[in-house]
């Protein structure tokens, strides 16, 4: 009786935990050419951002809320047209990746660039994701 | 019936089973490779990888990467890296997910080589980011 007790206190702590953590997925890694030899180089990084949203799980979260299986069936059926291959969730708007390039001229004006490494990264937070697109590099200072 | 069931799906006849599954499940997947440009001069072979192993596979941040350039940069102190393969995988053992990103590719001196070959390693302005 004890044992189980302690079991049910376990997962009362751990999902919780999990949920708030988020669970996070590297989706993408490239490696550009690292140039070590034009000078001094001053790292830097750049990220952009959306949020993701599972619509089947949103509709299983308001099914649960209300104990009303229709919101899980509608999200279903919305469902079906995010169906398909894809990186992390679905975004409302895909055109938050576009401004990487200018953001790393905002860092790096010269445009003196070497050792960048792009990342595609997903954290999720059940229903809804952060869908990120992150760009590491050195710029060229001498 | 019950009792039958039960001892089948005992804990220690699945863990006898459990290296058979290991062994014949498909358990590695290519995530994503991508090349950069290739030299003439391929002398200098560089080799870098980084890898990160979670429990069912539940990763919290992706900070195992941050160890890949400056590893590369030690390799090839005040040289360019090029001809750079990046191989991105998961392997999956029953229930633990490792992920591994390897980087393999060719160092260049484009002056002199011998002068450069001894140069001093300069992680600490490379590894920064």
């Amino acid at each position: 009786m004890r044992a189980s007790s302690t079991h049910v206190s376990s997962l009362a702590l751990v999902v919780p935990l999990a949920l708030l953590a988020g669970c996070t997925t590297l989706h993408h890694v490239q490696l550009d050419e690292i140039d070590t030899s034009r000078g001094r180089l001053a790292p830097f990084e750049v990220r952009v951002s959306e949020v993701g949203i599972n619509v089947r799980e949103v509709g299983q979260i308001a099914s649960a809320v209300t104990r009303n299986k229709t919101a899980s069936r509608a999200a279903a059926l919305m469902a079906l047209f995010q169906f398909g291959p894809k990186t992390g969730e679905p975004a409302l708007d895909d055109r938050y990746a576009d401004v990487v390039a200018q953001a790393i001229l905002d860092k790096c004006p010269s445009g003196r660039v070497t050792g960048l490494v792009s990342l595609r990264e997903t954290t999720k937070v059940y229903a809804v994701s952060g869908e990120y697109v992150t760009v590491r590099g050195f710029c060229i200072v001498d | 019936m019950f009792a039958h069931a039960r001892a089948f799906f005992s804990a220690s006849r699945f863990l006898s089973l459990a290296p058979l599954f290991a062994l014949t499940a498909a358990c590695t997947s290519l995530q994503s490779v991508s090349v950069t440009q290739i030299p003439s001069d391929r002398s200098r072979p560089v080799r870098a990888e980084v890898s990160n192993t979670a429990l069912f596979g539940i990763h919290f941040d992706n900070d195992f990467i941050d160890e890949l350039t400056p590893d590369l940069v030690k390799q090839c102190p005040h040289g360019r890296l090029t001809g750079i393969l990046t191989k991105h995988e998961n392997t999956t053992y029953v229930i633990v997910a490792t992920r591994k990103v390897i980087a393999t590719g060719y160092c260049v001196y484009d002056g002199a080589p011998a002068a450069a070959s001894t140069a001093v390693p300069s992680s600490r302005a490379a590894g920064g980011g």
